[in-house]
């Protein structure tokens, strides 16, 4: 057995992964680098070994859980503003529609030439469909604020 | 006993998901000391230590609606420290070392039997030396030396071989000592 040898294992003999035979023990007792080098490792094994093993202070799984609960209720905060925003925008979607639909000519003059020129295009079938068209519009814009807060609702549940 | 208790991580894990906080604080308590142990020694620190150990559960906590259970629960929560841990040193400068100059010079060359000081200053001088590892050697010395942490729990947690494990924490270990030799 060479220095060579005994020096490749000799983390692992200091660690205990690698029995001293006989033949390493002739090779250490007569070698004093290789002995020198084994000290050092079996040295460094026991400090690594003695090193302190830090455990999780008291409290740490309530700390964990508090701050799980923070920042669910946060993300519920959130979720309540955003349906306040899409409630109130539901609500102008609904007092426009009625406005529209008590009003039909000065909604229409209100969407300006853009619209005439719309209703002109497409003629007098336009025209006579425009009141319920601006009802679909509310409606559809009432359903989707009702769909995204379902989804939100539904992530939320799944989280 | 081992499917035993794969059942019963996977049954933990289904109460989780399905809100149980109690279940959840059950998985906290199980994991805390090996993840609170694996981020003190990466970052030295225990007010960080706290918090980023915290942090780890909270990704846990989001995550577990997405774990598919291809890797043991153990496995994934250690990766999830490991890239918390990473992400904190990233984040932080580099710690400075108190025996060397600003020029990487030694202040002070300690006596060869200062019986003294030479516990305290050897640990001292063993912490700095690990500070100096690559991270994955850092992480492999940090974790195999918590409480029950052995080989095949560490191949596992890498998921490397075992051969490939034991290689790695011995040319740590040599690096170490040329470290504190010097």
């Amino acid at each position: 057995m060479t220095c060579d040898d005994v020096l490749e294992i000799v983390e692992a003999i200091a660690a205990g992964d690698v029995e001293v035979d006989s033949t390493l023990r002739a090779h250490l007792e007569t070698c004093p680098r290789c002995a020198s080098t084994l000290a050092s490792a079996r040295r460094l094994e026991t400090l690594l070994v003695a090193r302190a093993k830090p455990k999780a202070p008291d409290g740490f799984t309530q700390a964990v859980l508090a701050r799980i609960r923070q920042e669910q209720w946060q993300s519920e905060e959130r979720v309540d503003r955003l349906f306040n925003v899409a409630i109130v925008i539901a609500l102008l979607l609904v007092v426009g529609s009625v406005i529209a639909l008590t009003n039909v000519d000065a909604a229409l003059g209100a969407a300006g030439t853009v619209w005439g020129m719309v209703a002109s295009a497409s003629g007098q079938a336009v025209s006579a469909a425009a009141p319920v068209f601006l009802t679909y519009v509310a409606a559809i814009g009432l359903l989707m604020s009702a769909l995204v807060m379902w989804w939100w609702a539904d992530r939320r549940v799944s989280l | 006993m081992a499917e035993h208790g794969q059942l019963e991580e996977r049954a933990l894990i289904e109460r989780c998901r399905k809100g149980d906080d109690a279940a959840f604080g059950e998985l906290v308590d199980h994991y805390k000391n090996l993840v609170y142990g694996l981020v003190y020694r990466m970052v030295s620190d225990r007010s960080r230590a706290d918090d980023l150990a915290q942090e780890v559960f909270l990704r846990v906590y989001r995550g577990l609606p997405y774990f598919r259970g291809e890797a043991r629960l153990s496995t994934w929560i250690f990766r999830i420290a490991q890239n918390v841990c990473t992400a904190a040193r990233s984040r932080r400068p580099a710690d400075v070392s108190l025996d060397q100059d600003d020029e990487g010079r030694r202040r002070y060359e300690p006596a060869a039997n200062d019986n003294a000081f030479g516990g305290l200053e050897l640990r001292d001088r063993l912490e700095k030396a690990i500070a100096q590892l690559p991270e994955p050697q850092r992480l492999l010395i940090a974790a195999h030396y918590l409480e029950g942490v052995q080989y095949e729990t560490l191949a596992e947690l890498m998921n490397i071989p075992l051969g490939t494990v034991k290689t790695h924490l011995y040319r740590a270990k040599k690096r170490l000592r040329e470290l504190l030799d010097a």
